[in-house]
């Protein structure tokens, strides 16, 4: 969700109508974020019909890393004060941050499966856990970065990369929305990857693109060092 | 007074609510008193979950991501027939008690304040009861209409060209005619008195792209109670915030739209 939209989500706000007006003006229904705050939504809400699900993209572990989500969390009720998360066998109450309880579970079931020390039980609640979260996004934060000198290809399928030894490398996204619109196709870079289990890159940082002198040398390095040797000796 | 007895009224929504403030397990006793009560009067009920989500910038991610913290609402709803063709329904939450009346095509009911006033003192008063409630801190009223082609063509050039400063007097003052209304949403805030305001808005309505544009001109009073205001004034204070609605009707709506809700 860009900062742009979520500008459209605030100016939305006002115009829903009475309770929640009267209670945080900063605070944004889930019918808002589906993105349309259409006035069906808004009738909907006026009519008290109630969304049961709730879509958030990821929850904060700590420091930078979070759990992404891919899947929108079902509730259901308990108690006047207390609602239980499906799938994931949770009950919190309403004013708790249950994002935090996830979290444990995901963890700990995580760290059991990978040790294959899942209960029957478990094992089932972990199935359905699984569909939730972007495993591949997650891994992704705890894999340490290549540094990668490398030459910008674009094949019919995806931009890539195609480092010195001849491997390509697939981007999952464009430059562009990387905000390397300006490379072309034929430059030479240095950057930082992280690749997904698929060989594909799944984080691009550091991107530098390097003179097409120093790439000539380092891919010839024995020719310019005796070439270097020869010229040294003639001085 | 006649003036509130149109044959062809815009309205397509009332509602009418107080803001509470029991303490957990006062609600959470008083809830499962309220539903053993409840069908009696309103035998369809249901319990819905909504959300509010605050965004908060988290400044440490590359790339920076906003942060998306959710705090779920239980909304109690009691209907007082299926949901889907139910003019008269009660919302209660943990802050909040409301009633809700929408128009239902093909049924008569105006939904008018007169005509609701009794089911809304009584049903108020037992909730608040079960609630242990005895004052509120706060009173709202919302009136939801609507514009469309098909309820009012003469509005219109086209069906997806409509003249807005023929129905909203403050867009009439134009030197320039009107061809046509975009959707761009607005909202105003008014002043009426101390602890008194409202809200006048605009925002196109959704509804099917073959029915044309329609727009929700919405009126809102909220009535804050400075120190605690008993449950039994409630129904003297909606009365007022209902005039306060109709004088924004009168001062928003031309005198040819009006002639025409007639």
């Amino acid at each position: 969700m860009t900062i742009a939209e979520i500008g459209k989500l605030e100016q939305s706000e006002r115009f829903r109508p009475y309770e929640e007006l009267a209670t945080e003006s900063s605070k944004i229904s889930v019918d808002d974020i589906a993105g349309a705050a259409t006035d069906n939504e808004k009738e909907s809400e006026c009519g008290h019909q109630g969304v049961d699900s709730l879509f958030i993209e990821f929850i904060p572990i700590g420091k930078d890393k979070y759990l992404p989500l891919r899947k929108p969390l079902r509730t259901s009720y308990v108690d006047p004060l207390t609602l239980r998360l499906e799938d994931w066998e949770i009950e919190f109450k309403v004013d708790e941050d249950f994002r935090q309880l996830v979290i444990r579970k995901y963890l700990d079931l995580l760290a059991k499966a990978s040790n294959g020390l899942l209960t029957e039980a478990e094992e089932i609640q972990w199935l359905n856990i699984i569909e939730y979260v972007d495993y591949k996004e997650y891994r992704a934060q705890y894999e340490q970065p290549r540094f990668v000198w490398a030459e910008v290809v674009n094949d019919d399928l995806a931009p890539a990369i195609k480092t010195f030894d001849g491997t390509l490398l697939h981007l999952l996204t464009d430059f562009e929305s990387l905000g390397f619109g300006w490379l072309r196709k034929g430059d030479f870079i240095s950057c930082r990857v992280i690749f997904s289990q698929d060989n594909c890159i799944e984080k691009i940082t550091d991107i530098e693109t390097l003179p097409k002198l120093l790439v000539e040398v380092a891919s010839d390095l024995p020719n310019w060092l005796k070439f270097n040797e020869q010229q040294e000796s003639q001085d | 007074m006649t003036e509130r007895h149109f044959d062809n009224p815009p309205i397509i929504r009332r509602c009418y609510g107080v803001y509470i403030a029991p303490n957990d397990i006062e609600f959470a006793r008083g809830i499962e008193k309220w539903n053993k009560l409840a069908p009696e009067r309103f035998p369809e009920s249901k319990q819905n979950t909504r959300w509010n989500i605050t965004f908060v910038p988290r400044v440490h991610q590359n790339p920076p991501r906003m942060e998306q913290v959710p705090k779920a609402i239980i909304s109690h709803d009691y209907y007082e027939s299926s949901p889907e063709d139910c003019a008269f329904s009660m919302s209660v939450k943990r802050n909040s008690l409301f009633f809700h009346w929408r128009r239902i095509p093909g049924q008569s009911s105006r939904g008018d304040f007169d005509d609701l006033r009794d089911k809304i003192d009584e049903n108020i008063k037992l909730v608040a009861g079960a609630l242990s409630v005895e004052n509120v801190l706060g009173i709202e009223t919302h009136y939801h209409n609507r514009i469309t082609y098909a309820q009012y063509p003469k509005f219109y050039t086209s069906k997806k060209s409509l003249k807005l400063g023929e129905i909203i007097r403050h867009f009439a003052s134009y030197n320039f005619k009107h061809k046509g209304y975009g959707p761009p949403n607005c909202s105003v805030q008014i002043h009426f008195a101390e602890n008194i305001s409202g809200n006048f808005s605009i925002s196109k309505a959704n509804i099917p792209d073959d029915q044309g544009l329609g727009i929700n001109v919405d009126f809102q009073v909220q009535y804050r109670v400075k120190d605690q205001c008993p449950m039994s004034d409630v129904i003297a204070k909606m009365e007022e915030s209902r005039e306060y609605i109709h004088k924004m009707f009168r001062d928003m709506f031309t005198d040819a739209a009006r002639k025409s809700f007639k």
